[in-house]
């Protein structure tokens, strides 16, 4: 118990923020979020890249300056000491003596550094009082730090042995170089701090503005999934990417939309084409129960009901076997055959309905008709044309089916020579349930034609509708996907 | 200030603290400073010596003359590195190979 005297515990979730937090000034999750954002990575990616250029740049600089002077530098003293070694070679330690002596005369920028010792480090020539400690190995630049008239200063210097114990040290004052070296390292960091503070700088704006660019398409992809589907991403004008992803994505969202349209057609259309033979058949077994007279009777009104429910499931099954067709799967059915016999099956077939009704069918195709494809599909295809045909054309007419190569594929041509379809109506032939005026009065569900439009969507082909006048000419066209086996079609 | 601010002004001060001793002078406190002596009034008067005697042999041109003396005064007078550059440029003319 917490009495008016005594101090609470601190809460837990009051505890004080971390570095973190105060820096970032927000909750624990926030780092992780800024890490999720595309906007700051490529913040990020443009800083590094920025600041990367200059990194590259102060390194090339720096190398073509204050390299350059330390480069110098050393080639001047390989140089003096090359020549000294030919002096000693030539003359031997009186000359070497002497050379160092008139160098040293002569150095008007003086800045030569040399000395000679004997193999105990006595003194024989040169300008320094002592060999100095730390220089012990030959070949190796040293960075030696010397009093000239009471001034600091720092010399390279390297050494050299000679034979008979002599050691020989060269090298250059340079304090001056140094300076100039140091003055050009510090421009070049501040200069690297600038490029990384830019970069930073850079970077937030970056990051706005790919945030202000993103923000019009996600403000739309929001009210869209809110339900709001006539929204659309609004273009700059600019015509750039962002321009473009907007166009596309626009296109997408209309595709959408009719899609989505279709699909409630489509619903609609079963909807109503469904309700009337279900409540047909519901109405007969209900009048059946009611009044049936007899056994016979009860059983007839049975049987029509069966009828109904074998047609509506026989839409379905269409249905489900277009949307079978849409997806693909039956691809891997292709085949090469010949598609002569096919379009004399069918006509076969459809040629004694044809005849109860006074129609002559005519077959008009090669003997042989390489093709390429699913040969059942086709076929039903094929069918579900000369079926539509022999149904809408008058008695006494006559229907044609022809088949041709072309080009690289093959024409199915199937025309008769009935009412045909309103040019108006024409572009709707091959939706699902779609039925013409005219066709309201004939048997049929509608999806004949959405079938024969699916196959050949499927084969890569096309369903063309013309005024035959009179009559309907429904042409297929197939192309040729894969070139046949030499040994023959349908082997 | 908003954090992406705060983070971007606290990279730029660290970049600043971590790069700035890079471009310092190098300063070696522990090897012995080396001593030049050719900054000295001795080295002042060995180039005189050496001058006279060249000027033994070979008359001096004019111009050998004035950068010797000059140079005397001022060793003479304590600028020891100015005197020595004046009788440095004497003794080059001096031994400079001469044109035939």
């Amino acid at each position: 118990m917490t009495g008016p005297g005594v101090k609470a515990a601190p809460e837990m979730g009051r505890q004080r923020p971390t570095l973190w937090r105060r820096l970032t000034g927000r909750g624990s999750d926030r780092p992780l979020r800024l890490l999720r954002s595309a906007s700051i990575r490529f913040a990020a990616v443009y800083a590094v890249l920025l600041a990367l250029s200059g990194f590259a740049l102060a390194l090339f600089l720096w190398y073509e300056t204050a390299g350059l002077l330390d480069r110098q530098t050393e080639a001047a003293i390989r140089a003096d000491a090359q020549g000294l070694s030919e002096r000693w070679e030539e003359g031997g330690l009186p000359a070497l003596v002497m050379t160092i002596d008139d160098r040293l005369a002569q150095n008007v920028d003086d800045d030569a550094i040399y000395l000679l010792v004997d193999s105990q480090l006595r003194r024989i020539a040169g300008n320094l009082q002592r060999w100095p400690q730390g220089v012990t190995a030959t070949n190796a630049w040293y960075e030696l730090p010397v009093q000239r008239a009471g001034i600091r200063s720092l010399a390279r210097v390297q050494r050299f042995d000679l034979l008979g114990g002599f050691h020989l040290l060269v090298g250059r004052d340079v304090r001056v170089r140094a300076q100039l070296r140091n003055l050009l390292t510090d421009a070049m960091l501040w200069a690297l701090v600038i490029v990384v503070a830019m970069a930073s700088g850079g970077a937030l704006v970056v990051r706005g503005l790919f945030r202000r660019t993103l923000a019009n398409i996600s403000h739309t992809s929001a009210a869209i999934a809110a339900g709001d589907l006539g929204q659309r991403v609004k273009l700059s004008g600019r015509g750039d990417e962002f321009d473009q992803l907007a166009e596309t994505i626009n296109d997408m969202l209309e595709r959408i939309g009719r899609l989505m349209d279709g699909v409630r057609q489509v619903s609609n259309a079963i909807a109503h084409d469904l309700r009337t033979p279900i409540t047909r058949a519901r109405t007969r077994l209900e009048d059946a129960a009611l009044h049936a007279g007899s056994e016979a009777e009860l059983r007839a009104a049975i049987e029509r009901a069966i009828a109904d429910l074998d047609g509506i499931v026989a839409v379905f099954q269409a249905l489900l076997r277009i949307t079978e067709i849409e997806a693909g799967s039956r691809r891997s059915a292709f085949t090469a055959f010949d598609l002569a016999p096919v379009l004399a099956d069918v006509g076969e077939l459809y040629a004694a309905v044809a005849e109860e009704r006074g129609i002559q069918v005519a077959v008009e195709s090669p003997p042989q008709l390489p093709a390429y494809g699913d040969r059942e599909l086709i076929q039903q295809a094929i069918a579900n044309l000369l079926d539509n045909a022999v149904k809408f054309s008058p008695r006494g007419g006559r229907v044609t089916v022809s088949g041709a190569a072309s080009g690289g594929g093959v024409i199915i041509r199937v025309r008769d020579q009935g009412p045909g379809i309103p040019p108006d109506e024409l572009s709707r032939a091959g939706e699902r349930f779609f039925r013409g005026e005219d066709a309201r009065s004939t048997p049929g569900s509608g999806l004949g034609l959405a079938l024969v439009q699916a196959v050949a969507h499927l084969h890569g082909g096309t369903l063309r509708l013309d005024d035959a006048a009179p009559g309907l000419a429904a042409v297929l066209l197939l192309p040729m996907a894969q070139p046949l086996d030499p040994a023959g079609p349908g082997t | 200030m908003n954090a992406m601010a705060r983070a971007a002004s606290l990279a730029l001060l660290g970049s600043c603290v971590a790069l700035g001793p890079l471009g310092m002078p190098l300063v070696n406190g522990q090897t012995p400073i080396e001593q030049v002596t050719t900054d000295t009034p001795e080295y002042c008067l060995h180039l005189l010596q050496r001058l006279r005697q060249i000027e033994q042999n070979r008359p001096p041109p004019k111009d050998v003359s004035y950068l010797s003396d000059e140079g005397k005064l001022m060793c003479d007078h304590g600028q020891i590195r100015a005197g020595i550059t004046r009788l440095r440029r004497a003794m080059q003319i001096m031994l400079a190979p001469t044109e035939k």
